[in-house]
């Protein structure tokens, strides 16, 4: 297989043996993002010059011995709502377009410390509002199985760049399925963690009581390693948990014998597209072949999900946007006026009407409207108490079961412009993964079969911290199965 | 575009939306409030569904207190150095960020 291609065990055994150096990986991952990007677009800023350099560290060190890890020399991309000390951190977004962080995210500083070389920042829609990368303020990211498709959202460009081998791996961040549902569409596997599981501190917030940030990855082991070393309580974040770190993937079960999967009916019931459901049913066999035992569930407040997910999210949103004022940081407009001092209310206004796009400005909008006085029981606080009834379900499934296997989309990826008229409809194509996160599970998207020759994903959900349980389900399925291992052909020409 | 008819009753309507706009400083304009006010309906309808949940005795959920929250000790340690902070500064002078005037201050004050 290719070096752009390599899942990080394989890439990690050849630096191990010095088949491959570090810098040679890296510089395959350059290549391929030369080659293939002008066409995918999901990169934002590349950092050639210190991704090189940091290939070359690694290899001091893989040479040395001392203090080497399964990702070091290991190229990667991440979501560019992750803070990166000197790079560029834009969330898609104009109004951070120059953007400095003074800092590193703690799982940036976490992956520099295992030696893992980050190759460059990676394009989603604006703030991570969007279901399908087409909300970037700066362009759009393609399917690499369609290039006229979207790759989802919000974390579009790094499942396009990991399915496009530009990186072995990438961070996303998942606040109602912006990790899993492009990993779906792009036929990669992906990780939402445990709300807490992995600290945020330098995360750009979308929604402070939903946001997990997790791997993009070729399959669930490499997830694991991933979640190895980025999880684990951090003073930084006073909401990361203090819940010991399991070595993540070290004990694989060859079988699911006794294991119980509930299949939750809301989930299969409505609007799945027919071959998208057949792969459904050929993966619960699958499973089911392994040795797992299906039962039928009921999560009945999952109609509701869309509703308390996006009501809660768009206040959350609406309350940590407004740091976004044009004084401490970000874009300012204007900063004069013909030489003339601006009024502080007129450079308030225009540099968010500047800096926002219009779904930024749709959701912020929404949030205030939900808070307001004469609403904010209506919405707001009715999406926390049927919230309670929604992590009930959930509670109450796993007394009988051990994971819930469930569709990561109704449909696979569509067309790119197909939705973006119409946000409702858009908002919709999240019904299957917006649930985990306000009912405080962690999930799992893993490819399960293909569909008119676009992916169609699993997703596997667990209970709080139940991260092991998702990873012996789709280790046991993805080493018996081989949908993860296929690489989309790219049609650079295009 | 949502499909309602121009000038059926919405659920929020044009002056709603420059009300909600201007509480979080956001400049709009005409074409603007007329496209917002028709999403944003849309969106706000759909969410009216989740009223015939009955909710009666049940909470708001709270996101539970953390266990064994500690204060860290009150060290003094580095914070970051003000060049590092400066550097993203839209407007900066002596050292410091330069802000718009926010107070009127009459001449000769």
């Amino acid at each position: 297989m290719a070096l752009h291609n390599l899942t990080i065990q394989a890439a990690h055994d050849l630096l191990r043996r010095g088949e491959v150096s570090a810098v040679e990986l890296t510089q395959a991952a350059l290549d391929r993002i030369d080659e293939v990007d002008p066409a995918v677009k999901a990169y934002v800023t590349v950092c050639e010059e210190s991704a090189l350099a940091e290939a070359a560290a690694a290899d001091r060190r893989l040479q040395s011995g001392a203090g080497v890890t399964p990702l070091t020399g290991i190229p990667y991309g991440v979501k560019d709502c992750l803070s990166t000390i000197g790079v560029r951190t834009t969330c898609s977004s104009r109004i951070l377009e120059d953007y400095l962080p003074p800092y590193d995210a703690t799982v940036i500083a976490r992956l520099r410390a295992a030696g893992a070389v980050l190759v460059g920042k990676q394009n989603m829609d604006e703030f991570g509002m969007g279901s399908s990368c087409e909300n970037s303020a700066f362009f759009e990211s393609h399917n690499p199985w369609d290039l006229a498709r979207v790759p989802g959202g919000s974390s579009g460009g790094s499942a396009a760049a990991v399915a496009a081998g530009m990186g072995l791996f990438a961070l996303g961040e998942d606040t109602g399925g912006s990790v899993r549902m492009p990993a779906g569409f792009c036929g990669v596997t992906g990780l939402k963690p445990t709300y807490g599981r992995v600290s945020r501190y330098g995360l750009i917030a979308l929604a402070s009581s939903f946001d997990s940030i997790g791997p993009l990855t070729h399959d669930a082991w490499d997830a694991a390693l991933v979640l190895r070393t980025i999880a684990g309580h951090d003073p930084l974040d006073s909401t990361s948990l203090d819940a010991p770190v399991p070595a993540y993937g070290r004990c694989r079960r060859e079988n699911l014998q006794g294991m119980r999967l509930g299949v939750p009916l809301e989930y299969f019931a409505h609007g799945i597209e027919p071959p998208v459901a057949h792969a459904l049913r050929a993966a619960l066999d699958h499973l089911e072949g392994l040795g797992a035992e299906l039962h039928e569930v009921s999560l009945p407040h999952t109609d509701h999900a869309i509703s308390i997910y996006y009501l809660i999210l768009t206040a959350e949103a609406s309350s940590n946007l407004a740091r976004f004022d044009g004084v401490r940081f970000g874009l300012s407009h204007p900063l004069r006026d013909a030489g003339e001092e601006v009024d502080v209310l007129e450079r308030y206004l225009q540099t968010r009407a500047h800096g926002f796009g219009d779904e930024v400005k749709r959701r912020i909008m929404l949030g205030t409207f939900a808070l307001s006085a004469g609403y904010y029981d209506a919405y707001y606080l009715q999406a926390q108490r049927v919230r309670t009834l929604l992590r009930q379900d959930f509670e109450r499934a796993f007394e009988k079961v051990d994971a819930l296997i469930a569709p990561v989309s109704p449909t696979t990826a569509f067309r790119i412009g197909e939705k973006i008229d119409d946000p409702l409809r858009m908002y919709l194509s999240d019904v299957h993964v917006v649930a985990a996160n306000p009912g405080g599970v962690c999930g799992l998207a893993v490819p399960c079969g293909f569909a008119a020759e676009l992916p169609v994903g699993m997703q596997i959900i667990a209970p709080p911290l139940g991260e092991q349980v998702l990873f012996d389900v789709a280790g046991a399925y993805q080493a018996t199965t081989d949908w993860h291992a296929a690489r989309p052909k790219i049609d650079v020409r295009g | 575009m949502s499909d309602k008819k121009a000038g059926s009753a919405r659920v929020i309507d044009r002056e709603q939306v420059r009300h909600i706009a201007f509480l979080i400083r956001l400049a709009l304009t005409e074409e603007d409030l007329e496209l917002f006010s028709d999403q944003l309906s849309a969106i706000v309808d759909y969410f009216n569904r989740l009223a015939e949940v009955d909710v009666t005795g049940v909470e708001p959920y709270r996101q539970p207190t953390l266990p064994r929250r500690r204060l860290r000790e009150d060290v003094v340690s580095p914070s970051l150095p003000r060049e590092a902070f400066l550097t993203n500064a839209p407007d900066r002078q002596d050292g410091y960020v330069r802000v718009p005037v926010v107070l009127d201050v009459p001449d000769g004050a």
